[in-house]
């Protein structure tokens, strides 16, 4: 690698600027409290023009662009001057709405006619939000899954769903939610040790281990006949270090759970087969010809939860209940090439995220590519962008935006629109040098294990799909029957059913003794909670079976996240009142405005 | 009956025939009716022969007295030896004047000595006065002159080194031809009236022309320099070109066209420094000598600018060797940095903390410097594997008809 960075530089970076102290939780405050009313105001704007049908319906590439303008917008001002000064804070996470089955990434630009799918949400459909904000590297991420209902009835002088969501989607809902919530007060009980043997009845040692949080959620997830998504993390985050430029960057000291196709095909050969042979992987073969460096890069479970750690907690969750198969769920890349596909019922994007990768280097050819690149680095960070970020009238005013309604919106739209156009051309060449890797959009399908057990595999495991980079180690799906991720593309195309996924993604600071305020350790929970990410009213046919002794932990661990006193010592980041960020601009104009009369 | 009709003989038997016919006598009759002349008979043949072993044999001996090769000595030949004598009496003359060197350095300075070896290694080139008044007194090895011409090497052994020099040298001197200032250096024996006439007639006609004229203090004195040159020493002035004789070395000046005093490098100005005086110019020698060239003024001076004014003059402040720091701020770099300042280097890339952040935390492995040999390789690969595409691409485009019934245009 050519560039490199000093070692004293490198301890200073990744671990003295990660030790929590109260200015880096204070930046960590904000940018959770950022990112949970930037998750309020689409809400409101969904529901504004979706259930209450207030204003006109709002398309999900317009959503987009409102909600990166209120993040970035929000950030403008902090931060700003004095000694407190950063020099990096933004946007971490472009606003990404996927409906229904598509599992990430799905986030329309502008001017992008070609995805007529999903423009606008249908009655029934599920909707998951994801954004996320950092102030000087210290980042927030937050995903929620919303459910449209039909249009509602009048009761006690408010507009209501008539009755909950049922099926699948429900399914999903409810176990992302329970396990995002078992999840993050399981990480609470790092702080709290001693709490463990009486949450586990003794079962465990007396440490939180990655281990623990998979069993914990493949439980609940069992219970709801669901499945973890690939893709789907428990990670600690680091400054900068987000898990933005997963699959890119082989992060050094990788630490979290990653869920991948792999697990799901060790628990169907543990259901088939009664050898444990073929279901214990040698780790030795994963680690053949590999760095020492490369080896911390690889997630494995077997990790400690240590307090003054951020971690993000991101599940997502696809039921399976209503198929009848065995099988997997996997994702598919949807065709970003030519926005053209001969298949009908294909669904048609253009992938709209990117991420720069720093470690290539290429000198550019056309003086609009050179420029695109400036911007991006000036402008965007290490953090994923989409071309509308580069635009000079980005973020459009949403003070004078509400003040005068929707007329204005499509006025804005139209110079964003026109300043993408350079910006597109110019992302060409970096991305076919690949100084910037695209954020593919992907859905989540289900593929029946008889078409795999039947597939011919010559080309054996090497085929390696480098369109959809994964974690280091895990680029073989199925390791145990040998099948590579490009068979499994191809598999995909004619067996395969789209499954809805639900996603409930939270950040949390396990704060350490003696840092915040009354000295107790403390689980902060940026993003998430039961204020803001208030589950949607679904219903379930299943619920947590309680003879079971997990089950059991699982449930005492969530009544001790929600006992104040005696549990565990959570803290949420509450939302800022909206009235007060989008009308003070309008109230300062109509007081001028009384003023020069 | 079996005759021999060019010898005119008769044979009673095949035999003596086919004898007769291998024999020598036969072969010169030959030859001698090819050129019209008539044959002889086999006793005046036998004379010519003695005659002419005794001639050879006495060549032979003369010959292996010499070289030991019975060979005819060809002119190219004869050159060749000729001149390797010279360069071993060169080499020997070479070898004294470093033993010399020797003993100099290790013993205790004697002005005897020393003045000897500076004539011997200069013998060739600078015969200076002390020289001549050395071989004044000693007239008597002129005599051995002839005598040493034919000195063998066994000999040579036997001198000791000084008096091997000593014989050479002044076999050196008594081939000296003396020529006057008013006598032309090239052509022989052209004398003029004044010694200006003979400079301006050198100038004109053979092209001597003499360097920095406005500084030169001893114009005899270097004319005289360039005649013991030519007389003494028999070496061309343009090339060090060593003559057998004064007549050798002046044809190959006048044919060469060497008749100019090389005034290039440093040691050629130096040789004839003495019949010069410079000390006017020392005054502006920074101007003479440097070739700056302009750099940037990047770094400005702030304090000591005014000291220096005061010191120093005014186009120059200082200069550390590799640059030339003007009052004005301005740095001036030498032109032998040249290709240095010309590069267009690309700026040092500022790394933003999040994009060093990133940087750190990668473990993965980038193609490195030392693979850039590879990567020109795969690169060749890729290239060769175009065009062959492109090749097969061109061939296949002759068999693109398919049609079964295709007519072509032009054959109807």
């Amino acid at each position: 690698m050519e560039l490199a960075i000093a070692p004293q530089d490198q301890d200073i970076l990744l671990k003295t600027k990660n030790v929590i102290n109260e200015s880096i939780l204070n930046k960590y405050r904000l940018a959770g409290q950022v990112s949970q009313t930037a998750l309020v105001y689409i809400t409101k704007l969904i529901n504004d023009s979706y259930h209450l049908q207030q204003s006109p319906k709002l398309s999900t590439a317009e959503l987009c662009l409102l909600g990166d303008s209120f993040l970035a917008s929000s950030l403008e001002d902090v931060y700003k001057k004095g000694e407190n000064s950063v020099d990096e804070k933004g946007i971490a996470h472009p606003v990404t709405i996927d409906v229904n089955s598509v599992n990430g990434g799905f986030s329309p630009e502008i001017d992008d006619d070609s995805s007529s799918n999903f423009k606008f949400f249908e009655a029934g459909d599920i909707v998951t939000i994801t954004l996320g904000c950092h102030v000087d590297g210290y980042t927030s991420n937050l995903s929620h899954t919303l459910v449209i209902y039909p249009p509602g009835e009048l009761s006690e002088g408010e507009i209501r769903p008539t009755g909950p969501l049922l099926g699948s989607k429900a399914d999903a809902i409810i176990a992302a939610h329970i396990a995002n919530e078992a999840v993050v007060n399981l990480l609470g009980a790092a702080l709290t040790p001693e709490k463990l043997s009486s949450i586990f009845n003794g079962n465990v040692g007396s440490a939180v281990t990655g281990a623990m949080i998979r069993k914990v959620v493949d439980e609940i997830a069992a219970s709801f006949k669901c499945v973890v998504v690939p893709g789907s993390r428990v990670r600690r985050i680091r400054r900068f270090l987000a898990g933005q430029s997963e699959g890119i960057v082989a992060e050094k000291e990788y630490k979290g759970v990653a869920w991948s196709e792999a697990d799901q095909e060790a628990a169907l050969l543990e259901k088939a087969s009664t050898s444990k042979e073929l279901i214990t992987l040698s780790d030795k073969t994963n680690l053949k010809g590999k760095s020492i460096n490369q080896v911390s890069a690889i997630p494995t479970d077997e990790f400690v939860v240590v307090p003054g750690e951020v971690y993000i907690v991101d599940l997502k969750m696809a039921s399976i209940a209503e198929i009848k198969e065995v099988g997997l769920v996997t994702l598919e890349t949807l065709d970003g090439y030519t926005g053209k596909n001969h298949d009908k019922d294909a669904i048609n994007v253009k992938p709209s995220i990117f991420v720069r990768d720093f470690a290539v280097q290429h000198t550019l050819k056309l003086k609009t590519s050179r420029q695109t690149l400036n911007r991006i680095d000036k402008s965007r960070s290490v953090y994923p962008f989409k071309l509308s970020h580069l635009s000079d009238s980005f973020p459009i005013d949403l003070k004078k935006l509400h003040s005068e309604g929707p007329a204005a919106l499509s006025e804005e739209i139209q110079k964003v629109n026109k300043e993408i156009r350079a910006a597109r051309l110019g992302l060409s060449e970096i991305l076919n040098n690949h100084l910037a890797v695209t954020r593919n959009v992907q859905v989540a399908r289900f593929l029946p294990l008889q078409y795999i057990l039947k597939t011919a595999n010559p080309t054996g495991a090497h085929g390696y799909d480098a369109e959809n980079p994964t974690l280091p180690g895990l680029e073989l799906p199925l390791p145990r029957l040998g099948v590579s991720s490009l068979k499994l593309k191809s598999l995909l195309k004619k067996n395969s059913v789209a499954v809805p996924v639900a996603r409930e993604q939270s950040t949390v600071v396990l704060v350490q003794q003696g840092i915040s305020a009354g000295g107790r350790p403390e689980l902060l929970r940026l993003t998430g909670g039961s204020k803001t990410c208030k589950p949607s009213w679904v219903h379930s046919n299943y619920q947590l079976d309680e003879s079971k002794d997990l089950v059991k932990s699982i449930l005492t661990l969530i009544k001790l996240g929600q006992d104040k006193r005696f549990g565990i010592n959570t803290r949420e980041t509450q939302p800022m009142k909206l009235t007060n960020i989008l009308n003070s601009g309008a109230a300062a104009a109509s007081s001028e405005d009384q003023m020069m009369e | 009956m079996f005759t021999c009709n060019t010898c005119f003989l008769q044979f009673p038997t095949p035999e003596d025939q086919r004898a007769h016919m291998k024999s020598d006598w036969h072969r010169y009759n030959l030859k001698r009716r090819v050129a019209n002349l008539p044959s002889i008979n086999e006793d005046l043949f036998n004379e010519k022969v003695q005659k002419l072993t005794i001639n050879e044999e006495q060549e032979d001996i003369a010959e292996k007295s010499q070289s030991g090769n019975n060979k005819q000595i060809t002119k190219k030949e004869q050159r060749k030896r000729e001149k390797e004598a010279l360069l071993e009496k060169k080499r020997q003359i070479l070898e004294i004047a470093r033993k010399n060197m020797l003993k100099a350095s290790s013993e205790s300075p004697q002005p005897e000595i020393k003045s000897e070896s500076e004539s011997t290694t200069a013998a060739e080139q600078e015969p200076t006065t002390t020289e001549k008044q050395e071989e004044v007194p000693a007239p008597a090895p002129a005599q051995e002159e002839s005598a040493t011409t034919k000195i063998t090497e066994a000999e040579l052994e036997t001198l000791t080194d000084d008096q091997l020099a000593e014989r050479i040298l002044a076999q050196k001197v008594a081939n000296k031809v003396e020529i006057p200032l008013e006598t032309c250096l090239f052509c022989n024996n052209t004398s003029f009236p004044t010694f200006e006439e003979c400079i301006t007639h050198m100038h004109k006609s053979h092209g001597f022309f003499i360097p920095e004229q406005k500084y030169l203090t001893d114009k005899e004195g270097l004319v005289q320099y360039m005649a013991e040159k030519i007389g003494l020493g028999n070496v061309c002035i343009g090339c060090n070109f060593q003559g057998r004789s004064i007549h050798a070395v002046r044809a190959h000046m006048v044919a060469k066209r060497h008749c100019c005093i090389p005034y290039d490098s440093e040691n050629e100005k130096l040789e004839i420094s003495e019949f010069y005086d410079f000390t006017s110019t020392y005054a502006d020698a920074d101007e003479v000598e440097g070739a700056w060239e302009d750099v940037e003024g990047e770094e400005e001076e702030e304090g000591d600018e005014d000291q220096e004014d005061e010191v120093l003059p005014e186009e120059v402040s200082y200069s550390d060797g590799v640059q030339l720091h003007l009052p004005s701020g301005l740095k001036i770099g030498h032109r032998s940095l040249a290709r240095y300042f010309k590069q267009n280097l690309k700026p040092e890339r500022v790394l933003s903390e999040g994009q060093g952040t990133v940087i750190a935390a990668e473990s993965r492995h980038m193609m490195k410097i030392a693979d850039r040999a590879a990567l020109l390789e795969t690169k060749r690969i890729w290239k060769s594997e175009k065009t062959d595409l492109d090749r097969n691409d061109r061939r296949a485009a002759k068999f693109i008809n398919n049609q079964p019934h295709y007519r072509d245009q032009l054959l109807q």
